[in-house]
């Protein structure tokens, strides 16, 4: 009998949550080569363990934690620098859409912040979750994760010149 | 600020390959061998733990060999030496060091210690072990002395004996009837305690360091008191206690009386008649049947 995460099949979840976990994991590490192993090792636990979960946004919100430490033991035993190459194909603000928008994109401001304002301002502002959800996603308490946010605020503020966006 | 897009995160895509290896992992997983028990980090721990106590265990053993962790006394047993004191009747104090050598064949087994085999063999063959060098050289065997204390004869190779050369002893090994013929002192010009107008003599042994016997040889001048008469002898504490039966002329009482070289030499063994004090020094008083006392002194007894 198949195991269900949530009251989907493994398939099911990992079709609808893959896209997640890997922009997680190219937040993270800044699209380095060792983004496919930390989401292939995500869900490799996910398969393994396969937890009880409460419902769906139990199930995304723990693909994510898995999927952030999964990056930090990367980054911790790999202790590379990520290049200027890996910068440089990094995902950049698309020319094709319109001026505001791509000021408005945050993308690639996003990606030459260190990884820990990175992470927070990610889960804030594209995942949309709440100060106290990702204090519990990251295993950290919500003041960091306020002080996170607003000292990555500022830093965003300074690599678009200093405007308030 | 919640108003900004991540467009261009919005347009990232898994890449198709990937997409391929996360659904192909329940296959892979189910596929995967278990792990060999060898192979596990508990079970090599539990095998180094075991395989160290294992060879700490040998070392420790091997490092002891067969020494014992506490040393048995048997194997330090020192020489018994025992200092036997006595005075004649003119006070001159003489002591005889006699020195009981553990048996260097037998360790375990102290000489002071003799099994019931060898006292059978000491009774049958006159009180040595025929096993032993001393029967084969013909020398004299244990005396009465040696079966009352337990000794066995020790072999002259091994360890001398200065017991065998005190003619205090050889003259015990004798019936009381027969006169000593060796005595050092028998010398019928030899004055006695009773004939004040000689002079004192060298001072003669009255005590057999074994036999805590008591023994005075008189001078001619006292056969008078002597001859046809029974010798009694009787022990007092240095401080008057009398030992014995309270009657003078018990058979308590009664010395042996031997006479040898025209002198009569009297023995009193106290424990021979039941009367055991403590270690220590005694006086004692021979007399005839008359009351006479013919002679008297000090001696140190020893029961042991």
């Amino acid at each position: 009998m198949a195991r269900l995460y949530a009251g989907l099949s493994f398939d099911e979840a990992v079709q609808r949550y893959a896209k997640t976990v890997y922009t997680a994991c190219v937040v993270r590490l800044s699209g380095n080569a060792e983004v496919d192993d930390c989401v292939q090792n995500t869900f490799v636990k996910l398969f393994r363990k396969s937890p009880d979960f409460h419902d769906e946004n139990h199930l995304k919100a723990w693909l994510l934690r898995v999927a952030i430490n999964e990056c930090r033991k990367a980054q911790r035993l790999s202790r590379r620098v990520v290049s200027l190459e890996v910068l440089s194909s990094s995902p950049q603000p698309q020319s094709s859409g319109t001026a505001a928008e791509d000021i408005n994109d945050m993308s690639w401001a996003l990606m030459r912040l260190t990884p820990k304002y990175r992470e927070v301002l990610y889960l804030y502002y594209f995942e949309d979750y709440k100060v106290d959800e990702i204090a519990e996603i990251l295993g950290s308490k919500s003041g960091t994760v306020k002080s996170l946010l607003s000292r990555g605020r500022q830093k965003l503020r300074e690599l678009y010149g200093g405007d308030d966006a | 600020m919640k108003e900004l897009n991540f467009r261009t995160l919005e347009s990232i895509k898994v890449p198709d390959a990937l997409m391929d290896r996360l659904l192909a992992i329940p296959e892979t997983e189910g596929e995967k061998p278990p792990v060999p028990l060898w192979r596990k980090p508990r079970f090599i721990a539990m095998a180094a733990s075991v395989v160290l106590v294992t060879a700490l265990s040998i070392a420790l053993f091997l490092s002891m060999g067969s020494k014992p962790p506490i040393a048995t006394k048997s194997d330090s047993k020192p020489d018994a030496t025992q200092i036997v004191w006595s005075t004649d009747e003119y006070g001159a104090t003489v002591a005889t060091e006699v020195v009981v050598v553990p048996d260097a064949q037998n360790d375990s087994q102290p000489t002071e210690h003799t099994s019931g085999i060898a006292r059978f063999f000491e009774t049958l063959f006159g009180g040595s072990d025929p096993t032993t060098p001393t029967a084969s050289d013909g020398q004299v065997g244990s005396t009465p002395s040696d079966d009352r204390h337990g000794k066995t004869p020790q072999s002259p190779t091994v360890s001398p004996q200065p017991v065998e050369t005190d003619p205090p002893r050889e003259t015990e090994a004798d019936p009381p009837a027969v006169p000593p013929t060796e005595e050092p002192w028998d010398n019928p010009s030899e004055p006695s305690w009773d004939d004040p107008t000689q002079a004192p003599t060298p001072p003669k042994p009255t005590q057999s360091p074994y036999q805590s016997t008591i023994r005075n040889t008189f001078s001619s001048f006292s056969d008078r008191y002597i001859t046809g008469q029974t010798i009694y002898c009787r022990v007092y504490g240095l401080d008057g206690t009398e030992y014995g039966d309270g009657d003078l002329y018990s058979a308590q009482h009664i010395a042996s009386l031997s006479y040898s070289g025209g002198r009569y030499t009297a023995t009193y063994r106290p424990c021979d008649h039941g009367i055991l004090p403590a270690d220590g020094k005694y006086r004692y008083e021979f007399y005839n049947g008359n009351g006479v006392v013919i002679a008297k002194g000090t001696a140190t007894l020893s029961a042991g």
